[in-house]
């Protein structure tokens, strides 16, 4: 025997001495395993229910209260979700914008693409008159990019107590994310968040 | 994984010595499969229900600038919230094929199939790949985590929501493909429409051979209401109908919400099931939605509450997808130069767990959104919820959906073929890829407890599956009785 043959020899040896023993611990801890202080688990759902307990179900969260923003406080809030905006001269008014309703791509078309998007600003006066104007409806991406919005129809519209009013904007997007600002008197007052899907 | 090929090769060769310790071993072993010796045993989970919504980052799911309370607030004080769940491709579809087959993404794949065609050359590949240049559909002998559990008999479906609304677009009783993929196939199969918001690239299983060739497996693919008998095919049970005993619940459901209930469109073609008819907003309200009907459902069945496991998942991030919630930190208009610097080229944020890119794209992530997406689909988190799992706790492990994929390949026992021979298919089988472990199954007595809020147990990441884990844990658990 070589001593070369007599390393693989000793090599061997030992991988079987090592193999032996991990099989050994192997079945040891398969042995404990089975003897662990957790009672066995029942086999249908009324007696685990009844052994370890019933798992509690979620409910919905209740409503949350509408937001209140005002030149001295704006808010951030998400697509959809209603703000009241208390103004000077004692002009309240519930908004909300809904959208974007988008234009799929043409068929064919492999994402991203641009993507036409249509938000709808809707006003509710609580007391007062508020007339929102187009420009002073921004919006830009999230990645910092104005994206120029252009009314569709009025490009003014006047909201008073039992005569709501909406004004539609429309603009196209290349990122998903982006938000839309309302501002009054220069200042803005809410910014919605939302994602628009340019796949 | 040719290190692991190359060392199986030589264990080989000790074949007669394995064998003796095998015996060993099966003389000591429970009746049960048992793992690998130095692989965590997951909790006896028998019933899992996957739901998968759609293009949210952790940042935009769990802000809370998105009317999701329930997801974002309630849920993970009922489960655990993964803070570092990846996708793994952009843009849709090569996601969901990732996750159920372990297949990295190819040109048409990433790009959500503009034609439903089958694979070209659609040859196999290193690692349970397969080379596909073009097309979506790969051939029959790839196989997928249904076919895994066809074999190994764990009971599953796919519900598609809407799946079968307008027959003509897709057929409900061939596991809802769009039409045939041989040939040129079907161009641009599917948005959605007012009265039918089903999408095939949601749905998992057209895109494979060896389930849309099988009648008996694509029986398995129902729409996620049902349907009623017709001519020739007998009705199709829905969720809340399989949900009523344990012997009509699968073991393994994939719930496909559809384009409006996952959250894809920002503004649904069709009804958000708010119950107002003309209210059609989407987004992650409407995922809220669709998650208040059917969580409690679920949650309430006697299979749930016997042993299952709900995941809530997301295919894959869009923006925003900055560690800084939804800021706009790109912004490079700032008069200060300094603040104009990127913020979201580091590869830690948009992929993990070593994800390769597969031999048809060198780009998983698609370079989307102008963002250094390269290795992969970013971040999304998850939630997931069981009686093995505490109420309130939170993983930071990475993980995606190859991950999630070997989890539920071992969670199932499925022990047998794969890329790796130890039932991993492509990716799955990845070496030292990290299955849901300690940190996931926190609960090992599936004693049930109370809601807690989230964060009370934090799991910080380990490198090794093997690793300790050290919880930081603010509260005790408290048990229901």
């Amino acid at each position: 025997m070589s001593s070369s043959d007599r390393t693989r020899s000793g090599r061997a040896r030992i991988a079987l001495s090592a193999i032996l023993a991990a099989g050994l611990t192997t079945a040891l801890a398969a042995c404990s395993s089975g003897n662990t202080a957790t009672p066995p688990t029942p086999s249908d759902a009324s007696a685990v229910v009844q052994q370890l307990g019933s798992v509690p179900v979620p409910t919905p969260p209740s409503a949350t209260p509408t937001p209140v923003a005002s030149p001295d406080h704006p808010q951030l809030l998400s697509i959809g979700e209603p703000v009241r905006a208390d103004l000077p001269g004692g002009v309240s008014a519930v908004l909300t914008v809904s959208g974007p309703v988008t234009v799929a791509p043409p068929p064919g078309s492999t994402p991203p693409e641009p993507v036409q998007g249509t938000l709808t600003v809707t006003i509710t006066s609580v007391s007062g008159t508020l007339t929102v104007h187009a420009s002073d409806l921004t919006s830009r991406s999230e990645m910092g990019k104005t994206v120029p919005l252009s009314a569709l129809g009025a490009a003014d519209v006047t909201a008073s107590p039992g005569h709501p009013a909406t004004i539609q904007m429309r603009g196209i997007y290349t990122d998903g994310a982006a938000q839309i600002t309302w501002a009054s008197g220069g200042k803005a007052i809410a910014v919605w968040d939302f994602n628009i899907e340019t796949d | 994984m040719a290190s692991v090929l190359r060392s199986r090769r030589l264990w080989v060769r000790l074949g007669g010595i394995l064998a003796a310790s095998a015996a060993l071993v099966a003389l000591s072993a429970p009746a049960t499969a048992q793992a690998a010796p130095d692989h965590f045993n997951p909790p006896k989970i028998g019933h899992v229900w996957t739901i998968i919504l759609e293009n949210k980052s952790y940042e935009a799911t769990f802000s809370g600038l998105n009317q999701n309370d329930y997801l974002w607030k309630t849920l993970p004080t009922y489960g655990e919230l993964l803070t570092q769940y990846y996708g793994t491709g952009h843009y849709s579809l090569d996601n969901y094929i990732s996750a159920v087959a372990g297949i990295a993404p190819n040109p048409d794949t990433q790009g959500d199939c503009p034609t439903y065609k089958n694979v070209s050359p659609g040859t196999p590949a290193q690692d349970g790949q397969v080379n596909a240049a073009t097309g979506c559909v790969y051939p029959a002998y790839v196989q997928t985590l249904f076919n895994q559990l066809d074999q190994n008999r764990t009971s599953w479906k796919i519900y598609d929501q809407d799946m079968g609304n307008t027959p003509s677009r897709e057929n409900a009783y061939q596991c809802g493909i769009p039409g045939s993929p041989n040939g040129a196939g079907v161009p641009d199969p599917g948005g959605a429409t007012p009265a039918d918001q089903y999408v095939p690239k949601h749905n998992p299983a057209p895109w494979f051979h060896s389930l849309i060739d099988n009648p008996k497996d694509c029986k398995n693919v129902v729409p996620l209401n049902g349907l009623p008998a017709t001519a020739g095919h007998p009705a199709v049970s829905s969720l809340e109908q399989d949900l009523k005993s344990e012997r009509t619940t699968p073991q393994f459901s994939w719930i496909t919400p559809n384009n409006c209930s996952d959250a894809h469109d920002s503004t649904c073609q069709g009804d958000n099931l708010s119950g107002d008819p003309n209210n059609h907003q989407g987004g992650l309200y409407a995922a809220d939605v669709f998650l208040e009907k059917v969580i409690p459902e679920i949650m309430s069945s006697p299979a749930f509450q016997h042993d299952g496991m709900i995941q809530i998942i997301f295919d894959e991030a869009f923006p925003p997808y900055k560690m800084y919630g939804n800021s706009f930190a790109d912004y490079t208009g700032n008069s200060d130069p300094t603040l104009n610097t990127p913020t979201d080229t580091a590869q830690s944020v948009v992929a993990c767990c070593n994800e390769l890119p597969g031999p048809n794209t060198s780009q998983p992530g698609d370079q989307a959104f102008g963002q250094d997406t390269t290795p992969g689909g970013g971040i999304t988190g998850a939630v997931f919820i069981s009686r093995y799992i505490r109420p309130g706790s939170v993983s930071q492990q990475p993980y995606n959906h190859y991950s999630w994929l070997r989890s539920m390949e071992d969670l199932f026992g499925v022990r047998h073929g794969g890329s790796d021979g130890q039932g991993h298919l492509g990716y799955a089988g990845a070496e030292g890829l990290r299955p849901f472990g300690p940190d996931i199954y926190n609960n090992p007595s599936g004693r049930a407890l109370k809601p807690a809020p989230s964060g009370v147990a934090v799991y910080p990441a380990v490198d090794n599956m093997n690793d300790p884990e050290h919880p930081i844990v603010t509260a005790p658990a408290v048990p229901v009785k």
